[in-house]
């Protein structure tokens, strides 16, 4: 039967390479939890910082480190928690997922409480290490 | 002076130009800093300020003959150098062939700037003409690179505020008991800005001058500008704008973790233990990135580190006329997945160094 819940960083390297096989999202997926297992206190990771633990294994398509982001915040292994946060010029505030409904759905501005047409385009997405990835990551 | 590859006809070979305006226009574009540092390595009087610079200028001897040389030799350097904005465009093989040779066959005809070329207009004369960008040089380089400039009129606003107790009092009535005035005066300028062909790199280079004086959001349209004012002198330029300059996001991690790469003199960046920061040498000669606090911090996050604005500087050789490099995205861009900064900030009195410097950025593009 398939395996996707690790119990160490080996298990997680293994699910990887069963499931993508000779495709690069494997190799980046395990320098990503290579990554995860030596910073599993990390609270905020941006996708810049993915991209560059992608390109450390010569992986530079975006779309491959998308598709094992996707992967490892989806259910099946899941390594990443999604957090959100509102960025516009230097103001940098984390939401929590009341404040991204209420911009997504009636494009309510968090910091403002009013109406704003371009709020699209202030709230990002981050990643955390997950718990899986706290407790299975941390054994080799 | 690191000059010896521009092979133009320019003010060089104009020795009517009056010194005193050569001056001033010379002051509107460089630090007097940096024209001393250039006296100092052609071994010709110093001087302590501007003012000793028109005294030895206008001296009738045959220190005062290369004195004037240099001057007119350091101007010609200076309108195409200097504080720069760029945005590097990529060409295809057959393209730059077709640009070069078009190029190479034109000659600069300007209408309103011609006549005082390369001396700026005066500012009552700058303001009649604002909006209209003109080619008043063809610049050929020895290696065979070109560049176009082209002058135009712009302004920047000079904000002065007066209370209330300066005002007269008819101000006063007038405005209904006013606390404070605040009033903007437009400041007309003469900006050279310059495309260059680069012909063997395949790629051009949109040069926007003075980028302190304008606003940010005038920045990000200028280059477009400008290559359309091109387009009407050659066609190959039609489209160019049509496509996206290089995306040099990708250099700001590059090149900042490429240890040997200039020398950090500043750096934003977010870590990943939840914080933001914004870091500055104020000792320019050493390296952020070895600075004691920088790297112990470094050391503490495993060397992972989310840089989204970048200042380099590079040493030339011979040393004395460095170029400093300013790769400068939004904060949020480190949190796209698609990361995007279009310009990057020049500064240098060299054009050889202005060129290093690019030359070095566009290794870290993919």
């Amino acid at each position: 039967m398939k395996m996707t819940t690790p119990e160490n960083k080996s298990d997680a390297h293994l699910i990887l390479t069963e499931l993508w096989a000779e495709r690069p999202e494997a190799e980046a997926g395990r320098a990503i939890v290579d990554f995860l297992a030596l910073h599993t206190d990390a609270v905020h990771i941006s996708f810049s910082q993915l991209f560059a633990v992608a390109d450390e294994v010569r992986i530079k398509d975006r779309a491959v480190v998308l598709n094992i982001i996707n992967y490892f915040t989806g259910a099946d292994l899941n390594l990443l928690t999604t957090g959100f946060e509102y960025i516009e010029d230097e103001t940098v505030q984390p939401l929590d997922i009341e404040q991204v409904r209420a911009a997504k759905f009636n494009n309510i501005n968090p910091v403002t409480g009013d109406e704003d047409s371009d709020i699209g385009k202030k709230i990002f997405m981050f990643f955390k290490p997950s718990q899986l990835a706290k407790t299975a990551l941390v054994v080799d | 002076m690191g000059h010896s590859h521009v092979v133009v006809a320019t003010s060089a070979s104009k020795p009517e130009l009056p010194m005193e305006s050569l001056i001033e226009a010379l002051k509107s574009r460089t630090m007097f800093t940096a024209l001393r540092d250039a006296l100092k390595r052609e071994k010709l009087p110093l001087g302590q300020g501007w003012g000793d610079v028109v005294a030895n200028a206008t001296e009738s001897t045959t220190q005062g003959d290369r004195f004037r040389l240099f001057l007119r030799q350091y101007f010609d350097e200076a309108i195409i150098t200097g504080d720069r904005y760029v945005q590097i465009f990529d060409l295809e093989k057959a393209e730059v062939a077709a640009l070069a040779s078009q190029m190479k066959a034109l000659s600069a005809v300007s209408l309103t700037f011609g006549a005082n070329y390369p001396l700026p207009l005066a500012s009552g004369l700058l303001a009649e003409s604002s909006g209209s960008i003109e080619l008043c040089e063809v610049r050929h380089h020895e290696n065979g690179d070109i560049s176009f400039i082209f002058c135009s009129a712009r302004a920047y606003d000079d904000k002065n505020a007066y209370e209330a107790k300066e005002l007269p009092a008819h101000i006063l009535k007038t405005y209904n008991g006013i606390d404070k005035l605040v009033t903007y005066r437009k400041v007309y300028y003469q900006a050279y800005d310059v495309i260059t062909l680069r012909v063997k790199l395949g790629r051009i280079e949109v040069c926007i001058d003075a980028p302190a004086k304008a606003k940010m959001a005038e920045i990000e349209t200028l280059p477009l500008k400008l290559l359309s004012a091109c387009a009407l002198h050659v066609s190959g330029f039609k489209g160019t704008g049509a496509k996206p300059p290089l995306n040099l996001f990708p250099a700001i991690a590059g090149m900042y973790y490429q240890g040997k790469e200039g020398k950090v003199t500043g750096l934003a960046f977010r870590t990943m233990t939840g914080s933001i920061k914004r870091e500055r040498m104020t000792r320019e000669s050493d390296d952020l990135r070895s600075e004691k606090f920088h790297h112990a911090g470094m050391n503490a996050v495993g060397q992972k580190i989310s840089p989204y604005e970048l200042i380099l500087e590079y040493e030339s050789a011979p040393p004395g006329r460095p170029a400093a490099l300013k790769l400068s995205a939004l904060i949020r861009e480190i949190s796209s997945a698609t990361p995007t900064l279009h310009g990057c900030y020049v500064s240098s009195s060299s054009f050889e160094a202005f060129e290093h410097s690019l030359n070095r950025l566009v290794t870290y593009i993919y």
